[in-house]
């Protein structure tokens, strides 16, 4: 979802109070419609419900200080993403060791347990779990949230070349590690 | 069996994989209550980070002034610190807005004069003065800058000031504002809006116009700047990209800090990275010896590919369209190259060349415009600042000006035109 536009800002002579107070409404009104969906992402590119929830909090706790500069504009959600990939990509900066040696073992299973699952999913989930996390955003603003590769080269900071380099590698990975009797088309074939 | 051509399966299965694994989350447990506790902490932090700035800042600059003051330099380079600006800034969040400064008066006006594409600096006299590429100028606090570009609203500077090293300065209407200790060169990136300096700390600082100063953490005592490039965005990989070479070549080869991490090799086997442009087009060294040197331009772009490669040139700087590039001797006489040229950048063949007889070319390369490569150059003992185009003409822009044969009056500065 886009914020709608707002008309222009105009000026905050008026009393702190009442700019803190609109602040706080329209960001409540953005928290009401959007923090699910943010929630989603965030879990996507975390792989872990409690570490989405503190990349969220985070990330909107950055937004809420740059509210009045970035509402106005038809992108905070954008601007929202990009916090969250890079809040991501710090708490894995800052971690990497750990992560590194977690990474050997195949993490637990997610909390939203599927039944219709022939096995090709939760092999496909594991494998995007062992991407370096700059990778894994790649493929999850691309293939989740549909961002066109230019759209996500724009959030991620990167080149479309880059986006494309990511994602062909992303989908080596899985061709090279999901077991070959669940690849696409297998099923339907047998 | 599956084959490449089974992409749109997989990105589907993943589209939809990604779909079913959050399809039940539809929870909100975060109130407006909570995320503002939470700004308000990183809102201490910020204050705090800025406040620790200051005090680093102002710990630089006491003892310069003190030295100034007290007589511990005949020199004329009084630095009159003003209130440090230092910006703090959270590489996560985009785009902080820099605190705007009070302006203050007029600096000492120093007459402008032709626009000649390139920044340059008049050094010898007095303070050095900052000729900008529109014919804009300004006087610097100092008499020892040797690098200096307009980061919009502030110059960065880089000077010697013996027995402190090295120094940057952020100066304002001909004040300085900000010092830092650096052990790095200035790095300037190609559009001259953005700087980046490895501290004496070690702390890889980039300091942009509009984004004010980020920090890329630290970098190993044996590791030092090469180039970088980008917007001066650090949220944004684009934004500030660093490349960074060993002090010592045998310790390791160049690397760059972009999307992959802090170990990708801008080339195969680069020790430096001599310049790169902000597309993918690098230009590199990748082996020195005692005789010559070899090198070329790589394009990293997806797998990346050599564009060529020579050991007949040091391959120097990218013209702003990266068509071209600047050659000059692949041994690094001491004194400078006799000659530099220009070679095309997509075969490394030689279109153009200007040659010193006798004398030398003195410091780095700019481009003044997508064909036109700028020089300082010592000509038969004759300072001038040079011009050499693809088609082989040259124009004197600055000179000629007898002087000492190790003392340049001027030197070339700043980012590429374009």
């Amino acid at each position: 979802m886009q914020l709608h536009r707002r008309p222009p800002a105009t000026s905050e002579t008026g009393a702190m109070g009442t700019t803190t107070g609109r602040r706080d409404e329209e960001f409540t009104a953005y928290l009401h419609a959007r923090q699910p969906s943010l929630l989603r992402t965030a879990y996507l590119l975390t792989g872990d419900r409690h570490q989405a929830e503190d990349v969220l909090q985070t990330s909107l706790a950055k937004l809420y200080l740059a509210w009045d500069k970035v509402r106005d504009r038809d992108s905070v959600d954008a601007y929202v993403r990009r916090i969250m990939v890079n809040e991501n990509n710090s708490l894995w900066r800052r971690g990497w060791k750990k992560r590194e040696h977690a990474t050997e073992v195949v993490p637990e299973g997610a909390p939203h347990h599927d039944t219709y699952d022939d096995g090709r999913g939760a092999a496909l989930w594991d494998v995007v779990r062992t991407l370096p996390p700059k990778a894994r955003a790649v493929v999850v603003l691309r293939y989740y949230e549909q961002l066109s590769e230019a759209e996500t080269a724009d959030v991620l900071g990167i080149s479309v070349g880059t986006v494309k380099s990511q994602c062909s590698r992303a989908i080596g990975a899985l061709r090279e590690r999901v077991p070959a009797d669940l690849h696409p088309g297998r099923g339907e074939d047998s | 069996m599956t084959t490449p051509d089974d992409t749109d399966s997989w990105e589907s299965e993943m589209g939809d994989e990604f779909e079913r694994r959050v399809r039940d989350l539809h929870e909100a447990p975060l109130t407006l209550s909570s995320v503002k506790g939470t700004a308000m902490k990183i809102r201490t932090k910020r204050r705090a980070a800025v406040a620790g700035g200051i005090l680093a800042a102002a710990a630089v600059i006491v003892p310069v002034a003190v030295l100034a003051s007290t007589g511990g330099s005949d020199r004329s380079d009084t630095i009159q610190p003003a209130g440090p600006s230092t910006t703090a800034t959270d590489p996560a969040t985009p785009a902080p807005t820099p605190t705007p400064k009070p302006v203050d008066p007029a600096p000492t006006s120093v007459p402008d004069g032709p626009a000649l594409g390139v920044d340059y600096l008049e050094v010898g006299s007095g303070n050095v003065i900052y000729r900008r590429a529109d014919g804009t100028a300004v006087e610097l606090p100092g008499t020892t800058y040797v690098e200096a570009t307009d980061l919009g609203g502030q110059v960065a500077a880089l000077r010697y000031d013996n027995p402190n090293g090295q120094l940057v300065d952020l100066i304002e209407d001909g004040e300085v504002v900000t010092t830092y200790d650096v052990r790095s060169d200035l790095a300037i990136a190609p559009d001259g809006r953005t700087v980046a300096f490895i501290t004496t700390d070690d702390e890889l600082l980039f300091v942009n116009g509009e984004h004010g100063e980020q920090s890329f953490g630290t970098i190993e005592p044996g590791v030092t700047l090469s180039a970088i490039i980008g917007n001066g965005d650090c949220v944004l990989e684009t934004g500030c990209h660093p490349f960074l070479e060993h002090l010592n070549f045998n310790e390791g080869n160049a690397y760059e800090i972009n999307y992959e991490g802090p170990d990708s090799e801008p080339a195969p086997g680069a020790l430096r990275v001599n310049d790169a442009e902000d597309g993918f087009l690098v230009s590199v060294l990748a082996e020195a010896t005692d005789t010559g040197s070899c090198g070329g331009v790589y394009d990293r772009e997806g797998g990346g590919a050599w564009v060529f490669q020579t050991c007949d040139a040091q391959v120097l700087d990218l013209s702003p369209t990266g068509e071209y590039v600047v050659g000059t001797d692949p041994y690094g006489d001491g004194v400078g190259p006799g000659y530099f040229s220009i070679l095309d950048s997509t075969t490394g063949d030689e279109l153009a060349r200007y040659e010193t007889d006798p004398g030398f070319v003195y410091s780095d390369f700019l481009w003044a415009d997508d064909t036109h490569a700028v020089a300082v150059v010592n000509d038969d003992g004759a300072w001038q600042i040079v011009s050499l185009g693809v088609d082989g003409s040259v124009e004197v822009l600055v000179g000629p000006v007898t002087g000492q044969e190790f003392e340049a009056p001027f030197l070339i500065t700043g980012g590429d035109a374009g």
